[in-house]
């Protein structure tokens, strides 16, 4: 699957271009690539990650320095309505992502008017307040989001489709302006993406149950729509933002002609609310994500999940934050406790952290930051075949360069 | 030639007042310039603010806005607190993020007054801020209004 993404991409960035060229010819009479209509920039990230009792996206127990971001973005205006982009990533994590580089987002943007613009190709799904700067490290607070609704088994899943979006601002006389996107496509899932791998351990546990030999080699991940919409309010006071994003899609995992897994998200819904004052912010999102998943044509969890945190932050100095958060994650909203199967026997996560963020200059940015975590959600009996602890924890430190 | 100065001095200073007058804003350590032939004669500070952060990218007459970003340390903390209410580094931040989301590019940056100046007058769509005392006659100041 992922040798032939190379191509589709390629394609689809012609096909494109080729289209906007097409339905604004006069785009093609005032190009100028010089100055300031032209931008190259990037980062480069590189981490250390450690946990103790359990693994937590590989093997980390030990520790492990596969945590590298490497991104690099080109931007020009062609016209001074026409927007065509793209950034190349490779990421490397502790399991999966096996450094290949990929297009993170891949834009041709036209703006019509202030409240009227469309973006084509692969673009950036919003989700909460953070989803769209995932893979820039210095972008976030935190070295690792909020898992409750920034899983990071789903970042390189859920973090971007091809398709369109429309976007705009919309101002609201004195109560402030909105920020809308409504977007629609599919996403590409690559082969080594970390919840294509964990739908090995479905077929795993189902060869051992039935006696098969299924060879998860050939499983591929496919997406067939995903579609949704994101208000961001910027009231008229000071240092309040809110924001209401929405989003459903339909995944399928298939070996040859056998349907594996589906997973239907007939909603995510994440609300979010964030006040800066002085020194000091919270930042608070709460999520339901009611889906439907079955595994070889058996329904496995129907229902909602429910996720919140809250990140209270002290700056004492502009460029230093020091920040602790609480986030909570229940697989089942209405069914807190119950197992799932032998090695996930704590389907929740509550997890306690404190974090350092030091931005020695405009470049860099340093971090730090320690978890405390009870229970064992997301794909953790993958990481740890063997079985995992209720209670565990990590630690991670983080150094990154942009330019 | 120190009289022309003075009396120049003067006259900008006037103008200045008289721009200031009638409901708009104060603002000692900056005023907002655009290019002489747009026919703008006041801007909001919501405008302003929704100018700076790439949300507004037209003015009325449709033309496009040239935005750059001023980088004098003398003014820069206090127009990003004023208009933007934000600290020039949850400026700089806010700009990253549209870059590397690939929403758009972020508008340039130039040092210096002067730089600032020759820029707004070399774009017929541009804006920006400077010190009151760095203004020329190649640029238009605009009142800000409430």
């Amino acid at each position: 699957m992922s040798s032939s993404c190379v191509p589709t991409v390629r394609a689809k960035v012609l096909l494109l271009a080729i289209l906007f060229c097409l339905l604004f010819p006069q785009s093609l009479l005032a190009i100028d690539l010089s100055g300031d209509n032209i931008q190259l920039h990037g980062f480069l990230t590189q981490g250390y990650l450690e946990s103790k009792e359990n693994n937590f996206l590989g093997d980390t127990k030990d520790g492990t320095f596969r945590l590298t971001e490497i991104g690099l973005n080109i931007n020009a205006h062609l016209t001074e309505k026409f927007r065509l982009g793209g950034q190349a990533l490779y990421c490397q994590l502790p399991a999966g992502n096996k450094g290949k580089v990929r297009a993170d987002w891949l834009v041709a943007e036209y703006h019509f008017a202030d409240p009227f613009g469309v973006r084509l190709g692969k673009v950036k799904m919003p989700m909460g307040l953070y989803n769209m700067e995932r893979d820039s490290d210095f972008l976030r607070p935190l070295i690792f989001l909020p898992q409750s609704i920034y899983d990071e088994t789903r970042r390189d899943s859920w973090q971007a489709h091809w398709g369109g979006e429309i976007y705009g601002n919309l101002l609201l006389s004195h109560w402030g302006d909105i920020d809308y996107q409504l977007f629609g496509g599919r996403i590409q899932y690559d082969d080594d993406s970390l919840a294509t791998l964990a739908a090995s351990e479905i077929v795993n546990r189902y060869n051992q149950q039935n006696s098969l030999h299924l060879n998860t080699e050939d499983l591929s991940r496919q997406n067939n729509y995903v579609y949704g919409a994101a208000l961001f309010f910027n009231p008229a006071l000071k240092g309040l933002r809110s924001a209401l994003t929405f989003l459903a899609l339909d995944d399928e995992s298939w070996l040859h002609e056998n349907q594996v897994s589906s997973l239907h998200v007939r909603s995510k819904l994440v609300a979010s609310l964030e006040y800066s004052w002085q020194q000091f912010s919270m930042t608070t999102e709460y999520s339901e994500t009611d889906r439907r998943q079955e595994q070889f044509n058996v329904t496995t969890l129907d229902g909602p999940s429910q996720s919140w945190y809250l990140l209270l932050s002290y700056s004492p100095i502009e460029a230093l934050t020091f920040s602790l958060l609480y986030d909570e994650y229940y697989r089942l909203k209405n069914n807190r406790h119950e197992p799932v199967g032998p090695n996930n026997l704590y389907p929740w996560r509550k997890d306690l952290a404190a974090s350092l963020r030091y931005d020695i200059t405009e470049n860099w940015t340093a971090k730090a930051e320690w978890h405390a975590i009870d229970g064992t959600a997301f794909y953790m009996g993958y990481f740890n075949p063997h079985g995992a602890e209720r209670y565990w924890q990590y630690g991670a430190l983080k150094l990154s360069f942009n330019f | 030639m120190k009289l022309k100065r003075r009396i120049g001095g003067l006259v900008l200073t006037l103008l200045l007042v008289a721009a200031g007058a009638g409901g708009t804003e104060q603002q000692s350590d900056f005023v907002m310039v655009i290019n002489v032939h747009n026919e703008v004669t006041s801007i909001s500070s919501k405008d302003a603010e929704l100018i700076f952060l790439s949300k507004k990218r037209s003015w009325p007459d449709g033309k496009n806005i040239s935005v750059v970003i001023n980088e004098n340390q003398k003014i820069a903390d206090s127009f990003s607190h004023t208009i933007l209410k934000r600290s020039p580094h949850q400026f700089l931040v806010f700009r990253k993020k549209m870059l590397f989301r690939g929403q758009g590019m972020p508008p340039p940056t130039l040092k210096t007054d002067k730089a600032v100046i020759e820029f707004v007058a070399g774009h017929v769509g541009g804006i920006s801020y400077v010190s009151p005392d760095a203004v020329t006659p190649a640029v238009k100041v605009i009142p800000i209004t409430k």
